[in-house]
């Protein structure tokens, strides 16, 4: 029950489920074998790729993504014993670098970022760094960086809204000084005039960790924002409004801020300090299994090794959710590659859900945090009517899946929306 | 069972709609019982007996028709699926039961049982099984059974079980046949009495504060819109207010509206058969619109073409609308211009024919009655 008169309600909450791993601290894992994809997001091969047999430390460059030279670092010391498919975390089998772990701690370390550095070596530690958006997207942090528009806010998202995931909390809470480690340099790059650390209300620690900080660190303009617990906050658009209460089109960028995940500024503040790319992440693992628990550990690793004591599933009635269960994708086996991005492994059991016919209830038009009107898209799919998606502006989905999750008839509306957006823009692409 | 791909998202709220359709049921089960109670003391045994008799005949009837139409799934096998589990499944997930009792409480005490049953058969056959089943309606199949009634069954709508004391509906029209006015004046319940639904009528539509708790549950549940009830009984209210002070009525105008508006099957249709949410618009400001639309042929069908009751008649009407409002609301859910105007027109219309209703038909001081002009 909602009191806009028109509006989405925009207050939509779900269980947060995080009580399984929030106040364990988080184990550390050294596996066996890493795998490590030796292709780009495309199929594409690395270049300049390290062949079978080279031995590697942590932080060696294995190869770099093609169109941008962007890195890929080995996460364990060891050998490359093999490049062969391997199923990952994206769900498809990707040609991998399979590195054995010697379990010893050596490093390939870079140089430190100089605290007087110009901005073009700022943004080339930041590519060199190797750091990708760690909330899951995976979208090379530099680029936002580069953009070369002007910048008011850097905002810090620490909302963690998916359901399960424990990540930001646990670890960012105890890593918040490399943070703060970070932002000289990346105000100094972008001009910013202010951060803002977005978390929820719900989170003392990392309240707490950010207060402290801004008592350590008070030349920087670091501002602390409480959001209500509601899905999806997390989401850039939404921190965007909460922070400057403007709207945009595409990117945070024209409203003249940039997102990223407290992870991502974390490992940056590391490296800047230490010269040590990110290697290790920290994975929260829960659902369905007999220890759910934060997991440190080289990416690359197996989910079956990050779940450790695996559960009976004779008939292969389990999935494995790459991410959280609102937005991930599930893999029916738990050996699976994870990726540098993935920051949660959730095991539930699969639902055979029969869909009832659509009665128009209208609810998924009241929760869409984009105020759309998914019911009325996916009606226009169905017949598809080109110019009525239009109409409707199917284009600006999120994807945050509310619709599906709040519809009582069990339909997959969020899909059915994903397909118009699809649609919609590759005409307007052809338009155009 | 096969198996289905998996999707995001992995997590489902609790609430379906089979538990919502069940916490609706529910809530008209509260209003039997409010019935029974009610007849079995003011009439005796045999109207006790008479709107339980009601009630199950034609939930029965109402399921008769899916039980019919769903016979096909016995020769259509699918692999891995046992028919008759599935047949059950589509009668159950058809709720044909629900709209089943809401027929017999749209109609009063005096409604003979088989009588009921054909028209609870026939509604839902004709208006939901025929249009593809549960979800594809484009009437309220409650709605149409009840209309039917009245037209096929005219002289058994009548509020007592025995004798045949008065011809007519309910009390609004009841009243309208002795010539006095309805809800109010000589002979007419007390404000009191409307509230709690102490009054002859239909089964289910005067207990008007037992129907405000249900709007309110059902609302807090997110089963209904809150918004439809609000706008529809609101806009009548304030337009009968605003009649009556027009009728030169003075300060008895908003206790003379409220009788008004509670007599009859406003409060009901408003929270029970207009929120159906088949057949109205999925946006939140369609709903208001429909809203404003329906309490304006309500107000027209009572006020200007004389009609008893008329709210059955302006949700059919309503309903044939909804695609059409649905098909104005574009874009996104922010972009309120369009609808803000056109609710806005329709209320500003709705006040125009409430002051000039009021002021053609201005009331005597001396009975208390209307003056017909």
């Amino acid at each position: 029950m909602s009191f806009h008169l028109f509006r989405s309600s925009e207050a939509t909450h779900i269980p947060g489920k995080k009580e399984q791993t929030v106040n364990q601290p988080y184990e550390t894992l050294e596996p066996e074998y890493v795998y490590i994809p030796a292709v780009d997001g495309r199929g594409n091969p690395l270049n300049n790729a390290l062949s079978v047999g080279v031995s590697v430390k942590k932080g060696t460059l294995l190869g770099t993504r093609a169109p941008d030279d962007f890195p890929i670092y080995s996460s364990v010391a060891g050998v490359i014993e093999d490049i062969r498919p391997v199923l990952t975390a994206s769900g498809r089998e990707q040609s991998c670098f399979v590195i054995k772990n010697s379990k010893v701690d050596e490093w390939e370390v870079k140089n430190p970022l100089p605290f007087d550095a110009s901005n073009e070596e700022i943004i080339q530690a930041i590519k060199d760094s190797g750091v990708i958006g760690f909330g899951g997207a995976g979208f090379p942090t530099y680029r936002k960086f580069n953009s070369g528009k002007p910048v008011d806010y850097i905002i810090v998202n620490a909302i963690e809204c998916e359901p399960f995931l424990t990540t930001d909390y646990i670890y960012g809470a105890e890593q918040c000084d490399s943070l703060f480690d970070a932002l000289p340099y990346l105000l100094k790059l972008s001009g910013a005039k202010e951060v803002a650390f977005c978390t929820k209300k719900d989170k003392p620690a990392l309240i707490e960790a950010c207060k402290k900080g801004m008592e350590k660190h008070p030349d920087l303009p670091v501002k602390l924002y409480l959001s209500e617990d509601r899905y999806p906050m997390g989401y850039e658009r939404n921190l965007v409004t909460l922070v400057t209460k403007r709207q945009y089109m595409n990117i945070p960028i024209e409203a003249g801020c940039i997102v990223d995940n407290i992870y991502t500024l974390i490992s940056l503040g590391i490296f800047f300090k230490t010269g040590k790319v990110p290697t290790l992440r920290c994975i929260t693992v829960a659902g369905e299994i007999p220890h759910p628990r934060n997991v440190l550990t080289p990416y690359g690793a197996l989910a079956s090794d990050l779940i450790g004591e695996l559960p009976q599933d004779e008939e292969n009635k389990l999935k494995y959710i790459n991410g959280g269960p609102m937005n991930g994708n599930a893999i029916d086996t738990p050996s699976y590659a994870t990726l540098l991005q993935t920051n949660g492994v959730i095991v539930m059991k699969k639902e055979n859900r029969r869909a009832e016919p659509c009665w128009h209830c209208g609810n998924c038009c009241d929760s869409c945090p984009m105020d759309l009107q998914p019911v009325q898209i996916q009606m226009a799919l169905k017949k598809n009517d080109l110019q009525r998606m239009k109409e409707l502006h199917a284009e600006r989905c999120c994807g945050c899946g509310l619709c599906s999750y709040i519809c009582p008839s069990r339909i997959e509306v969020s899909q059915n929306v994903m397909k118009a957006k699809a649609i919609v823009l590759q005409a307007l692409k052809e338009g155009k | 069972m096969n198996e289905v791909k998996q999707f995001a998202p992995h997590m489902r709220r609790k609430q379906s709609t089979f538990s919502q359709m069940m916490e609706f049921f529910l809530c008209l089960c509260v209003l039997w019982i409010c019935a029974m109670i009610f007849y079995g003391v003011k009439q005796g045994t045999p109207a006790l007996v008479a709107v339980i008799i009601n009630g199950l005949v034609s939930m029965a009837f109402a399921m008769l028709a899916d039980v019919f139409t769903y016979l096909p799934v016995f020769f259509y096998k699918q692999e891995g699926v046992s028919p008759i589990k599935e047949y059950l499944y589509k009668i159950v997930h058809s709720y044909s039961f629900v709209s089943g009792l809401l027929i017999a409480l749209l109609c009063p005490v005096g409604a003979v049982w088989y009588q009921l049953g054909i028209t609870a058969f026939i509604a839902t056959f004709v208006m939901k099984l025929v249009f593809g089943g549960f979800g594809k309606n484009i009437l309220n199949p409650a709605v149409f059974g009840r209309v039917f009634y009245q037209l096929a069954f005219t002289g058994s709508l009548k509020t007592s079980v025995e004798g045949s004391i008065t011809t007519g509906s309910s009390i609004t029209s009841v009243s309208s046949g002795f010539g006095t006015i309805m809800g109010f004046g000589e002979g007419a319940p007390s404000l009191f009495d409307l509230a709690i639904g102490n009054y002859l009528g239909s089964l289910g539509e005067t207990f008007a504060i037992v129907l405000v708790l249900i709007a309110i549950y059902l609302s807090i549940r997110g089963i209904i819109d809150w918004r439809t009830p609000v706008f529809y009984v609101g806009s009548l209210y304030l337009a009968f207010v605003l009649m009556f002070l027009c009728a030169r009525d003075g300060l008895y105008a908003f206790r003379h509206a409220l009788a008004y508006t509670m007599v009859g099957g406003i409060v009901f249709g408003g929270v029970l058969c207009l929120t159906d949410p088949v057949t109205t618009p999925t946006a939140k400001s369609g709903r208001v619109i429909m809203a404003l639309i329906t309490a304006l042929l309500t107000f027209v069908f009572r006020r200007v073409v004389g009609l008893p009751e008329g709210v059955a008649y302006s949700i059919l009407i309503v309903n044939v609308l909804t695609p059409f409002i649905d098909k104005i609301i574009k874009g996104r859910t922010r972009d309120y211009l369009v609808p803000m105007i056109v609710s806005i027109s329709l209320a500003v219309v709705l006040v125009a024919v409430a002051i000039l209703n009021g002021v053609n038909h201005p009331i005597d001081p001396n009975t208390g009655a209307f003056i017909q002009l």
